[in-house]
């Protein structure tokens, strides 16, 4: 072995790298992840044309800033509410469309209540 | 701008021992680690792209900071898995080559670069960047979204210069320094 791999080994940090085990669960998820992807997109585009901060964006759906900002990393498995409530909040039409074509009634939003973390 | 660190700790990234990367002082987790997450995370690619908009538009002809950031990350799911499909007896010199475009032969603790694939649309501006430790042996130090046609030109490339600089340093200030190994290593790579 050469002094230089020696040397890694005799230094290595007491936490080992997570980058295969996050890398092989992206690559397993990705089938959703895309969907997360869209939707923060969606999001994201929304609160750049009404200025709306991820603050703002908190006190609309009632939640905490660092679960907003967890939300738009991308990569967040949304519960089918936590959806409905980002089209309440920034009033945009991320599934109301699809849901509503070929049914004579739309389905209705649902009402406002703090989103479980 | 990345300051100069006294302490590094290294992470192994490859079961095998061929791909390390610096735990810089002071930094949660390793560089690669960290790449990675800053790649799959659209808020701050964004954010990237929104600082770096002129470049984006005068080298890469995309004004659309979403466009660049759904191509970063088709980029980097392709960089990823063909890190992640490496097998052990691969080369990892397929994947790293030297920083310096006109450098054409080895040097002890060499600086290399890994490349993504930018896909049918753009050259690719995914960056990983590397000590080379002894053949097929890589130890990286950071990486970055290139969109320049040198590091130089920058702040965030240069700074990744700096850091390649200065792990180097510190590998040679702790006496990683094997003359005989790496004299084995050129007339091997010269027996080839």
């Amino acid at each position: 072995m050469s002094k230089a791999i020696e040397f890694l080994e005799a230094h290595q940090s007491p936490t080992p790298s997570r980058w295969r085990e996050d890398a092989q669960w992206r690559r397993d998820n990705e089938y959703w992840l895309r969907y997360s992807r869209f939707i923060t997109l969606k999001v994201l585009r929304s609160m750049d044309e009404h200025s709306v901060t991820q603050a703002e964006l908190a006190r609309r759906m009632g939640c905490s800033q660092q679960y907003v900002s967890n939300l738009l990393k991308g990569s967040s498995n949304m519960t089918l509410e936590t959806v409905a409530r980002l089209e309440k909040a920034l009033n945009i039409d991320i599934f109301q469309t699809a849901l509503t074509i070929g049914h004579s009634h739309a389905i209705p939003i649902a009402p406002s209540s703090p989103v479980s973390e | 701008m990345y300051k100069e660190a006294l302490i590094m700790e290294f992470d192994r990234i490859l079961d095998d021992g061929r791909l390390w990367a610096v735990k810089y002082e002071g930094e949660e987790n390793n560089c690669f680690d960290l790449l990675f997450d800053c790649w799959y995370d659209i808020s701050w690619l964004k954010s990237f792209f929104e600082k770096n908009l002129e470049d984006l538009s005068s080298f890469f002809y995309i004004t659309d900071v979403y466009e660049a950031v759904l191509d970063t990350i088709d980029e980097a799911q392709r960089l990823e898995c063909l890190m992640l499909d490496i097998t052990p007896d691969a080369n990892l010199g397929i994947l790293f080559k030297h920083l310096e475009n006109d450098r054409f032969s080895e040097m002890f603790l060499g600086k290399e670069k890994a490349k993504g694939d930018g896909g049918f649309k753009h050259a690719s501006w995914l960056r990983i960047y590397a000590i080379k430790i002894e053949k097929g042996v890589y130890l990286v130090t950071g990486g970055a979204i290139k969109l320049t046609a040198t590091m130089k030109e920058r702040s965030h490339t240069l700074a990744e210069l700096a850091k390649m600089e200065t792990v180097r340093n510190y590998l040679i200030d702790n006496g990683v320094y094997d003359f005989e190994g790496f004299n084995d290593y050129i007339e091997n790579e010269q027996g080839d």
